[in-house]
């Protein structure tokens, strides 16, 4: 293997696959937190919380569902691209966000929320000033986690045409090319890496914080 | 005392474990008496229509074949059938010509042949057997409504297009069709055109059909017996300048398979002669349109024409 | 033809070969489960006193757990004697699985309170004896919980193994990416979807069938049952 031709590769083709690959995850993370966690904080709310075990339930076995199913589905719905990439990666960086936002609020010490109540807080003040603080954390974590998937689901992102570094992967799979695999999993492996170790300092940060 | 019993034996315990992990991965397979014959194809509808030709005829006479179908393309199948983990694969002449021989393009299928049977026998001690017809060429295409529209007909209309619109046209294929050297630098160079770097999306096997329909480019690269062209209403354009060289399919197998096996030679020279240009295209509608498996595709033709029973 | 109707036809038109990937899809992940729990259990329960130690290993299962498992599957396949193998495969799958189950290991052998300790400590019993006969039966539920997640984690990233030569029913959607069929993706995506929820609740029912044993022998060493 030649580890000239493997920084060559690197070079050439590194930046705009990174900046595709980056692009797919930081737009899906954008759209799914968005979408999550107003879901989430709905799902501890009358009339939802009756089911909240149910519904708990339900997000963690979906988030087992395999990324290349949820990726690949996109296809037949929506084409070849960017698009469709998108729309597959949100849904699944949705799923950890929103779990996590639910049983972070559905795990807060009721007697923290009696008192505020007691304080005289309106439903709307202790959800911004008390529940969602203390749940912040956890929050923060269960983006770290969709963060890590969406890496990994955008590598598959490139079966369905958009790009990213899951093609120097594939392509060097397909032409028994082991300059182009390692480009693409060195380089993949190098983004989700330090990624997870940014969130995982932010977040302790915010745990000590907030006292999670 | 028993605390440091007890670290030790689940450090033994750790250490089997690790060396049957070891020996399951140094583990490969084992021929034993007679060898098994390993059929590979790549991984499309007329290779692995193609291959389960093969393997069902091969199994019907009694053989013992492994199933390796859609391995993967030739850069894969090339070093797995020289290391011997493959013995027999349907490779097609122009692609061993020029991308394995590094020899210019061929037109005629006989001395395309000739040339890729020498030198695979000198070089790799590998077979060829008997060609057959059909020609499944690398092609380009377009959206037949948009190559009406454009006025383009041969691929000579299209780099004149490209010339007086540059920047406009945009290409959708493969990686490796990228790198080959019958690929698209070697068409840009003979027809005297560049699609410009902007212009190419790489696209996964198989998107580049999906994505000139809906529009997302406007060539493609294709196989030229692909059922997707009539189905999907697009066109190819015609190679004019005769670049894209020959591809005929043939098996090829391993000589020291040949030697255990010298009969399968004639058995499967009944079956390449059965198969000339339309009749492989119609098994690849079969599947491409029809969707039917490309397994029952081979077992049936097999059938209807009492190779097998 | 409806895609609906595709999508049954294609079903029940090649219900043996997809029972045969089903099947090679299984036997993949028992293959790595069983090798998964034979080492991390072990591992877990030889750094279950060591925090430092601990800490280093679950740091780099987490470590490996942040890696896109295709970017594992390229590197392992670029190792030269592995390449294109069910031994790739198999590997990445038990270096994914490093954390679940490592992790609740740990945590579970820690985890069991301290008088029943002493209790057990006080009857006589030695370190192994406690080991075997109080942390571990107490543990088990945790530790399936992590063999659960592991499992379903294998059974999604087993689905992407088709692309390193694998054949199991992520070959149904491989091939409806690259054939344009979108009958098969369907079908492949819904099985695969099924298979997780399956296993899912399979290995959780183990759970709590492994819960109420592991409450039994609590009580049975609490009256002083053994010995």
């Amino acid at each position: 293997m030649g580890v000239e031709r493997l920084f060559v590769i690197i070079q050439e083709q590194g930046i705009s696959l990174i900046q595709r690959h980056l692009y797919l995850v930081f737009v899906s993370l954008f759209f799914a937190i968005i979408i999550a966690l107003p879901i989430g904080i709905l799902v501890t709310r009358p009339p939802f919380n009756r089911k909240i075990n149910q519904i708990l339930s339900f997000l963690n076995t979906a988030q087992g569902v395999p990324s290349l199913a949820v990726v690949a589905i996109f296809l037949p719905l929506m084409g070849v691209g960017v698009r469709p990439a998108i729309f597959a990666l949100s849904i699944y960086a949705l799923l950890p966000i929103a779990r996590n936002t639910v049983a972070a609020i559905k795990g807060l010490d009721p007697d923290v929320l009696e008192a505020a109540k007691g304080m005289g807080l309106s439903k709307k003040e202790v959800l911004l000033k008390v529940e969602l603080p203390l749940a912040t954390p956890i929050i923060v974590a269960g983006i770290q986690t969709a963060t890590i998937f969406t890496v990994g689901t955008a590598t598959i992102a490139h079966l369905i045409g958009a790009g990213g570094l899951g093609r120097l992967i594939f392509t060097g799979i397909a032409m028994n090319s082991p300059e182009f695999i390692l480009a693409g999993s060195l380089m993949a492996a190098a983004i989700a890496i330090t990624l997870d170790q940014l969130l995982g300092l932010f977040q302790r940060r915010v745990k000590r914080k907030f006292g999670g | 005392m028993s605390r440091s019993k007890n670290f030790k034996k689940w450090t033994v315990l750790l250490v089997i474990l690790l060396a049957a992990t070891a020996l399951f991965i140094g583990c490969g397979e084992d021929d034993g008496g007679e060898p098994t014959i390993t059929v590979a194809s790549k991984p499309w509808t007329e290779q692995m229509i193609l291959g389960n030709m093969l393997l069902d005829l091969l199994e019907h006479h009694g053989y013992p074949v492994q199933d390796r179908i859609g391995l993967g393309e030739s850069d894969v199948i090339r070093p797995a059938i020289y290391s011997d983990e493959v013995d027999i694969y349907w490779e097609y002449t122009g692609t061993t010509l020029t991308t394995f021989m590094h020899h210019e393009p061929v037109g005629d299928p006989d001395e395309a042949y000739q040339l890729v049977k020498d030198w695979d026998k000198e070089e790799n001690d590998l077979v060829w057997l008997e060609y057959s017809e059909a020609n499944n060429a690398y092609v380009l295409l377009m959206r037949e409504d948009d190559a009406n529209e454009k006025g383009i007909v041969t691929i000579s209309d299209l780099a004149a297009y490209i010339n007086d619109n540059p920047g406009e046209i945009d290409l959708g294929c493969n990686e490796v069709f990228y790198e080959r050297e019958d690929g698209v630098q070697g068409i840009e160079e003979t027809y005297g055109f560049e699609f410009g770097d902007d212009n190419i999306t790489f696209l996964a096997t198989g998107l580049y059909y999906d994505a000139l329909r809906q529009g997302s480019v406007d060539v493609a690269e294709g196989f030229g017996t692909d059922g997707r062209i009539p189905a999907f209403d697009l066109v190819i354009i015609d190679d004019d300048k005769e670049f894209f060289p020959v591809y005929n399919p043939a098996p090829v197998v391993r000589q020291e398979i040949l030697d255990a096996y010298p009969e399968i030679e004639e058995i499967i020279n009944e079956l390449t002669r059965l198969l000339d240009h339309e009749t492989l295209t119609l098994l690849n509608e079969e599947v491409d349109i029809h969707e039917i498996e490309p397994e029952d595709v081979a077992e049936t033709f097999l059938r209807e024409n009492g190779l097998i029973d | 033809m409806t895609e609906l109707r595709r999508v049954f036809n294609y079903f029940t038109n090649n219900l043996d070969r997809i029972s045969g990937y089903m099947l090679e899809h299984l036997i993949l992940i028992v293959i790595a489960i069983a090798l998964s729990i034979g080492l991390w259990v072990s591992l877990g329960i030889l750094v279950r006193s060591n925090k430092k130690a601990a800490d280093s290993v679950l740091g780099l299962g987490s470590l490996i757990m942040a890696i896109p498992s295709v970017a594992i599957y390229g590197i392992l396949v670029s190792i030269p004697g592995l390449g294109l193998s069910r031994q790739s495969a198999v590997i990445a799958l038990v270096l994914y699985s490093m954390l679940p189950i490592l992790r609740n290991v740990y945590v579970s052998l820690n985890e069991v309170d301290k008088s029943i300790l002493e209790a057990a400590k006080g009857m006589g019993m030695s370190d192994r004896q406690i080991l075997r006969k109080v942390q571990l039966p107490l543990a088990l539920p945790v530790i399936l919980a992590g063999v659960r997640v592991a499992t379903v984690m294998m059974v999604g990233i087993g689905t992407l193994a088709v692309y390193i030569g694998e054949r199991n029913l992520g070959v149904l959607i491989e091939q409806g990416l690259k054939r344009s069929r979108s009958d098969m993706i369907i079908v492949g995506a819904i099985l695969v979807t099924v298979f997780v929820v399956v296993i899912d609740f399979f290995i959780g029912w183990l759970e709590s069938a492994a819960v109420s044993e592991g409450i039994k022998s609590d009580e049975g060493s609490k009256a002083g049952g053994e010995n």
